[in-house]
């Protein structure tokens, strides 16, 4: 026996915002996404429909309505009600499927079994729309025997009541007045079933099957039987990341890194030993410390590949640590762990042997704590005429071949600085003659050059340089050096780029 | 400023090197004289396509324009660019050799290489030339070894210095060491710089001269901007994609002498040789192209005038030997001979004769052929059959054709059948001259509003959603009003224009305006030469198959006496043509164009303005001044025809004429002497031989005068000659005793008509076509209704309103049926003998013509169609969608086992996907099949599926099914309209068929309201305008509120109120003349 319960929350972007600012309700509301200058009109409430809003409606064009309010759109507080509403969900059964569309919220319950604890249908219901009324959230609720009728009379504007219940064999009946739009179709079984004149699911469950899958295929069998409110459902419960969590009190502050790690070690040795037992892996270990000062430092760490290593968690905890020490006394340690499945990749049978992950995380970590944080990765270029168009990315395992090196190959040895040094350079008819570092002052023998870049002109990052490859002699040590400085036009200012060997 | 003749820039490329320059050669030029360049060489992209305009330019500002192109070769490896490696790559190319022409040879060589190549490609292409060619066509030519897109470029970075060193050895094998000169360019750039090394390199080794150039791809720095927009749209990328494909600097403008000799101090010889390369090249000029209009063939013995003469007197016999002409045959005899004289004088004869074979060719093959414009003043034209129009009959100016001072070509433009026949002239004239010695004259596209904003949005990467609606928004009325500018069409898309990168994104739609997007052919003007005229001007291939372009545009080809003519397509000569073979075959009548009577029930319908799907006299206001004007005899129409012109309107001519016309005001003339001039117009100038007649009259001036008169105030190119003109013309009148005022009240006549009036031959060469096109209407409705439909598109109205203006005039028009339409739609005949309209097959949108004429072979070949699976079994290319379509309207009703069309729905979707080979035979798919099970479709659905499948029903008219109830609101018809008094307050509602927005109208707008008695008219205040644009641009049925205007039996309701009226869903498109 199966019964399912349907919570759907209509114009779900819109009822977040309301969530989040009742004192809006009596407004006329327009959630704006989208990036500056092309923000546009994501959802509204009934009351800017009636002044002429629309969805889609770029932010210039809603701005002539003066009363009407723009508010961004928060994907963030999106996610979080959602989750808010799948742990109300999942107080009555572990079955919850996420049938939501892309901008919505449809979570299925499958209330069969939880029955037997809570009694009746209509309880868990009332009580779910009484605690998706305490977070502001106003949600059609149906149940049904059948999955898709469950869904789609929630999902139904017509829904005049809160809670609504399809008694077994009422299927059919419950769904006939709905309109064929809210099928799945494909633009082509739209358009067919427009010149039929088919216009809810009555005439279309009316339809005889088997013409009906000589003209539109099999496909049509399977919207036919949604029609009717018999087409089966395999259910894909929601999988909740599982996180388990150790504490400890410390009777005086800790002060010393080496002093945390050590009890450190103690949380995590009992949290690997509990994520063994559930025969999965670590993915990330959250540290949430309770500081002296009343305030709380939290660090993450995340390897590369889930593992239950002790050994390689402890250490990319200790550099991270010496990386971000707490700002006070610790007082209260709690270390969660995250779960994960393990991935396997399967290498290249002739590529080189890979240093294993963890010892890569650890090297990488140790250079991150030397180097700092987001300068160390894999550089890739961006094609541009900036001398710093480089993005730096993580190391990764590359599986394609590098291509093979251009024939043009670069004769001369070239050390970019970056950041490039400034200097003082004096220049005699638009020609640098002499240069100014802070080691030492020179004089300049050859020059070649300007040569003239600018771009990015459409943009505010607009940028206008002259570079000059020079020879320069140093005046008291005599000692040449050849290099590239540079005019920066916006600065006004001149800078030693690079130093050719 | 610069110091001034120090350096010729000889490397430029202009914006006709189509998304490879950013600037018109006349802003080149115009630059170069502000730099004080003596000279400058435009090197476009594979041909000559700026070089006229580049040459007319510098003609103007005292610059030597010399000319020259990039070619590619296609015998070398690919172009190569320096980073292989980078993401972003330029397209595959050729490298391209920059040649110059330094004498007519090598001019003409320069052509034939370029056609050459073109032409060996099979579509429109840019093509390639081979070493061979090159060496064929190097007498005359200058080489330089070129910047980035050069050979020299390439070679050195495909094989370094080797490389390089051989390739310049093979250019001067090609063209001799004296005429190559290794290019340098400095846009400081560093590889640029390593590239120059070697190239001195190579120059010094192999002992040839250096020549500095800046590689000019932009008049001004700030044009760089859009050279990077072109490169985007060329590559398909957006700027922030493109990297390094975008130019590195903006150094690639024009620069001054000063300038390049600081760039290039250490190489002053480089910027001499600039000097010395100039004048090699000042002995060719476009104006010496050699061009010869071709000579025409004369039979054994008799010279071209001879054999003109010849012509025209066979002529005057034929045209003038009837009972009703033969009075006319002395004048025109005499005329014939005065014109002749001129003709022979300016050496034209060819050129007539070519024109007579054209329209020779056209009598033979059963093709309507008939000349427009100022030809028809000239009776040599028509007495060789170009025109139809008698000048002598009817009184024309031969001088404003052709006069001795003119220093042009005739201009005569031919009408023909738009379509196949058209096609079937040009391909003869191909055939005739050959393809070198005929093409057609190019059309340059520029970027538009709409275009612009289009290709600037991509390349700054904005979405197709925000593209899409605000090229949705750049409006194409005629009228511009304060707040149609791109500005506001940005900001009613609702994009702030303060925003940085939106005020980019305007400001580059706004200079990217009017600059060459492609080069397309002009619609009807062909260029013929003596020779080859591919060594006049290069020629292309044109989309079009079996088409061929030079690279010049009309104008062009005019400012550089290349002589053209032209064969335009008009589609009402096409219905005309038809209407001559239906009316024998249905109405068992032969009607002859140039012997139609007059016919008062003709006219009786023209002075009701019951005008639609008439030439020329269709459109709402030409309706409007109809019955005003209420013309009863040929030469009213000829009026008709030119009046509802915006000249005539600006000119304010119109108003006074319709006052007298009416009797409500007294006709007057400046000048006793002028009253034969005027008096057919009722003393308004209406007409430009009207000008030159009273300039003859009134100050004795010649009538080749009294035409330059005209150019120079119409043009005012002269204001020097339009002076002495003026002098010449008060001394005249004062010899002539006319009084002071009235000659001040004649020159300011004169001025202001002479920019707006209107060539009386062609109002009467177009009202030829009028008359016969309201004969036809009148007379032979059928025939002229289908003649029309088939001849879509084509007119001031949709074929819906055409259907429904036939049928309120008693047509009866069936809708497409399988079994009974054919691809075009027909006249059938009932038992009765009464003929109607079958709709065409045609009409169903979404049928292919293969698929239509496929129903209809196969119902001739075997019978008709007894079910929807024999018909899929007969036609299996037939898709789905097709069958569906004939379905939905109604066009498988027919078929003996369909009951509805929702029934034939049913059915073609079963039989639309075959069942396979078990069971796809006869009889096996249909067992079992139960009735269908859908619903008929409602008279509303019904009409849906009629506009949305074929654009228009053969039913009522949508406005009859909501009648009753609009009449309980007191809503009035259009008929009803016509009943009331002027003034009234009135409510009217109908189907929008027609918008305008006339550029003479002030901003205001018209629509045109068609309900089931006929069509109103409504006036829209620019005010109400602005407050309901988006229903009066896009509204399908409008209720309209306001005060009737019912004057004169022309009616239409000043709006004060507008509001969208529910009728119906259907598709109605209007025709909207933006």
């Amino acid at each position: 026996m199966t019964l399912y319960l349907c919570v759907h929350i209509h114009n779900y972007v819109l009822a977040t915002v309301l969530a989040r600012h009742p004192e809006y309700q009596d407004n006329s509301i327009a959630v704006m996404d989208g990036i500056a200058p092309l923000e546009k009109v994501a959802a509204l409430n009934a009351q800017a429909a009636v002044k002429g809003i629309y969805s889609g409606m770029s932010k210039v064009e809603a701005s002539r309505f003066p009363e009407l309010l723009c508010i961004p759109r928060s994907t963030a507080d999106e996610t979080f009600l959602k989750n808010k509403v799948l742990q109300f969900a999942l107080r009555f059964t572990p079955l919850v499927e996420d049938a939501s569309h892309a901008d919505g919220c449809t979570l299925v319950l499958d209330i069969a079994a939880s029955l037997t604890i809570f009694g009746d249908a209509e309880v868990i219901g009332r009580q779910l729309l009484s605690d998706l009324m305490s977070i502001r959230l106003k949600a059609n609720i149906s149940v049904s025997k059948d999955f898709h009728t469950a869904v789609l009379t929630a999902q139904s504007r017509s829904a005049e009541r809160a809670y609504r219940f399809i008694p077994g064999g009422m299927e059919r009946k419950s769904l006939e007045l709905l309109p064929i739009s809210m099928l799945p179709l494909t633009e082509d079984q739209s358009s067919i079933l427009a010149t039929w004149g088919i216009r809810t699911f009555k005439e279309f469950a009316a339809l005889p099957l088997t013409d009906l899958i000589a003209r539109l295929g099999q496909p049509a069998k399977i919207l036919y039987h949604l029609a009717r409110g018999n087409q089966s459902h395999n259910f894909v419960p929601v999988v909740m990341p599982s996180a388990m969590t150790e504490k400890f009190d410390c009777d005086a502050p800790v002060d010393s890194v080496d002093s945390l790690v050590f009890l450190i070690s103690a949380l995590l040795r009992k949290l690997v030993e509990r994520v063994q037992a559930a025969l999965v892996l670590l993915a990330s270990v959250s540290i949430s410390f309770g500081l002296e000062s009343q305030q709380s430092h939290s660090r993450t760490i995340r390897p590369s590949l889930p593992t239950n290593d002790t050994k390689i968690f402890l250490k990319l905890i200790h550099l991270d640590l010496m990386a971000h020490p707490p700002r006070a006394g610790v007082m209260t340690i709690s270390i969660t762990g995250h779960t994960g499945s393990s991935r396997e990749v399967q290498l290249d049978l002739y590529s080189p042997q890979l240093p294993a992950a963890g010892s890569l995380d650890i090297t990488l970590a140790r250079i991150d704590a030397i180097v700092g944080e987001g300068h160390a990765g894999t550089p890739q270029l961006i094609d541009g005429h900036s001398q710093d168009a480089f993005l730096l990315t993580r190391f990764s395992i590359s599986g394609h071949t590098p291509a093979p090196l251009c024939r043009h190959t670069v004769r001369v040895g070239y050390r970019r600085l970056r950041p490039a040094y400034r200097i003082r350079v004096q220049v005699k008819d638009d020609i640098p003659t002499r240069l100014r570092t802070n080691t030492g002052a020179y004089c300049i023998e050859l020059a070649y050059g300007p040569w003239i870049v600018s771009y990015q002109w459409w943009s505010p990052e607009i940028e206008e340089r002259e570079d000059w490859d020079i020879s320069a002699r140093e005046i008291n040590t005599n000692d040449v050096m050849h290099c590239c400085i540079s005019l920066r036009r916006s600065q006004r200012c001149w800078y030693l780029d690079g130093i050719y060997d | 400023m610069a110091d001034s003749t120090g350096y010729v820039e000889l490397h430029a490329a202009s914006a006709f090197s189509f998304l490879e320059g950013a600037s018109l050669p006349e802003s080149l030029i115009e630059r170069a004289a502000e730099l004080q360049m003596p000279a400058m060489a435009l090197l476009d992209r594979n041909g000559f396509y700026g070089s006229a305009r580049f040459h007319t330019a510098g003609k103007k500002q005292g610059i030597k324009a010399h000319i020259g192109a990039e070619v590619s070769i296609g015998d070398l490896e690919q172009r190569e660019h320096a980073y292989s490696w980078l993401p972003n790559q330029f397209l595959q190319e050729q490298p391209r050799l920059s040649l110059y022409c330094e004498s007519r040879e090598g001019y003409q060589n320069l052509c034939q290489l370029i056609t050459n190549y073109k032409l060996r490609e099979p579509t429109k292409g840019e093509g390639k030339a081979s070493l061979v060619e090159l060496e064929q066509y190097a007498n005359g030519l200058i080489c330089l070894t070129g910047g980035d897109e050069g050979p020299l470029a390439s070679a050195l970075l495909r094989g370094g210095q080797e490389a390089g060193r051989a390739c310049v050895a093979k250019l001067v094998s090609i063209y001799g060491s004296r005429n190559v000169y290794v290019e340098i360019q400095r846009h400081h750039l560093r590889d640029q710089e390593w590239r120059n090394q070697a190239c001195l390199q190579i120059a010094a080794a192999l002992h040839l001269p250096v020549v500095a150039t800046n590689g000019v791809r932009y008049a001004n720095e700030a044009e760089r901007e859009l050279l990077d927009v072109f490169t985007t749209i060329r590559c398909k990328t957006s700027l922030d994609k493109a990297g390094q494909l975008l130019s590195m600097n903006h150094c690639r403008c024009l620069q001054s002498a000063g300038r390049m000799a600081g760039l290039f101090a250490d190489l002053p010889n480089a910027l001499g040789n600039t000097l010395e390369i100039s004048s090699r090249l000042n002995g060719f000029e476009l104006d010496s192209l050699g061009y010869e209009f071709p000579t025409y063939s004369t039979p054994a013995g008799s010279s071209m005038d001879e054999y003109l003469r010849h012509c025209v007197s066979i002529g005057i016999e034929k045209r003038y030997s009837g009972a009703m002409k033969s009075s006319l045959k002395a004048q025109a005899k005499a005329q014939a001979e005065k014109e002749l004289l001129l003709i022979f004088r300016l050496g034209f004869s060819g050129y007539f004769l070519i024109v007579q074979d054209i329209v020779q060719y056209c009598q033979r093959n059963n093709i309507l052929i008939q000349g427009r414009g100022s030809a028809a003043n000239s009776v040599v034209c028509y007495v060789l059959e170009i025109t139809a129009v008698d000048p002598i009959a009817m009184d024309l100016l031969f001088e404003r054709f052709l006069s001795e001072n003119r220093g042009e070509w005739p201009d005569i433009d031919l009408d023909l059948p738009s379509g196949d026949k058209r096609e079937q002239v040009i391909q003869y004239v191909y055939e005739k001259y050959g393809e070198n010695g005929a093409a057609m004259t190019a059309n340059v596209i520029t970027y538009r509003g709409r275009s612009a904003a289009r290709e600037v949005g991509k390349s700054l990467g904005f979405n197709e959603e925000t593209i899409g609606k605000l090229s949705g928004l750049v409006g194409h009325w005629e009228w511009k009003g304060p707040t149609d500018t791109i500005a506001d069409h940005f900001q009613q898309a609702g994009l702030d224009i303060h925003h940085p990168r939106i005020a980019k994104y305007l400001e580059l739609t706004l200079r990217m305006q009017d600059l060459p997007r492609h080069l397309g052919q002009h619609s009807g003007g062909m260029v013929i030469c003596k020779g080859l005229l591919s060594r006049v001007v290069p020629i292309e291939r044109a989309s079009m198959a079996g088409r061929t372009v030079v690279q010049w545009d009309k104008e062009d080809c005019a400012d550089l006496g290349l002589v053209k003519v032209d064969l335009l397509g008009l589609g009402m000569m096409a219905v005309l043509k038809d209407c001559l073979e239906l009316v024998p075959a249905h109405y068992g009548v032969t009607e002859d164009l140039a012997q139609l009577p007059e016919d008062a029930k003709v006219y009786d319908t023209l002075q009701k303005a019951d005008t639609v799907g008439m030439f020329q006299v269709e459109s709402r206001a030409q309706m409007a001044s109809l019955p005003r004007n209420c013309p009863k005899r040929f030469y009213d129409l000829v009026v008709q025809v030119a009046i509802i012109r915006p000249g005539p309107i600006v000119g304010k001519m119109m108003h006074p004429y319709m006052r007298r016309r009416q009797g409500k005001e007294k006709v007057t003339y400046p000048h006793p002497s002028l009253e034969p001039v005027l008096e057919r117009t009722l003393g308004v100038p209406l007409f430009q031989e009207q000008l030159l007649r009273i300039a003859m009259i009134a100050a004795n001036f010649t009538g080749a005068e009294a035409e330059e008169l005209r150019r120079a105030v119409g043009m005012r190119r002269s204001m020097a000659r339009m002076k002495e003109l003026e002098v010449k013309l008060r001394r005249g009148m004062t010899q002539n005793q006319i009084e002071t005022p009235v000659q001040e009240q004649i020159i300011q006549s004169i001025s202001s008509f002479a920019l707006y009036g209107f060539p009386e031959s062609h109002a009467a060469s177009f009202a030829l076509l009028a008359y016969a096109s309201a004969y036809f209407k009148v007379h032979y409705l059928a025939a002229f209704t289908c003649a029309i439909l088939n001849n879509q598109p084509m007119g001031f109205y949709m074929p819906a309103v055409l259907v429904k203006d036939a049928q309120r005039h008693g047509l009866h028009v069936h809708p497409i049926c399988i079994q009974r339409s054919r691809w075009e739609c027909r006249i059938e005949r009932a038992v009765d003998g009464t003929l109607s309209l079958r709709l065409g097959l045609m009409y169903a949108r979404g049928l292919r013509q293969s698929a239509g004429e496929g129903i209809v072979a196969s119902r001739q070949q075997f019978g008709a169609y007894r079910d929807i699976d024999e018909l899929v079994r007969r036609l299996p290319s037939l898709s789905r969608k097709e069958l569906a379509q004939l379905a939905r309207i109604g066009a498988l009703n027919s078929i003996a086992t369909v009951a509805h069309r929702r029934d034939a729905l049913w059915q073609v979707e079963a039989a639309g996907r075959p069942a396979g080979a078990l069971l796809d035979r006869e009889g096996v798919s249909a067992d079992g099949e139960e009735p269908s099970p859908l619903q008929q479709m409602t008279t509303e659905e019904r009409l849906v599926a009629d506009y949305g499948g074929t654009g228009l029903t053969t039913g009522r008219h949508p406005m009859h099914y909501r009648r009753a109830a609009l009449r309980h609101e007191n809503i009035l018809s259009a008929q009803e309209l016509r009943e009331r008094l002027d003034g009234q307050p009135v409510r009217t509602a109908g189907c929008v068929i027609a918008r305008q927005r006339p550029g003479t109208a002030s901003g205001f707008v018209f629509l045109s309201l068609e309900d089931e008695t006929g069509i109103a008219n409504v006036i829209v205040h620019p005010d109400l305008f602005e407050k309901q644009r988006v229903l009066v641009t896009q509204g399908k049925f409008l209720l309209v509120e306001g005060t009737l205007q019912n004057q004169d039996l022309v009616v239409h309701v000043k709006a004060t109120h507008l509001a969208p009226l529910a009728v119906s869903q259907i598709e109605v498109r209007s025709h909207d003349f933006h």
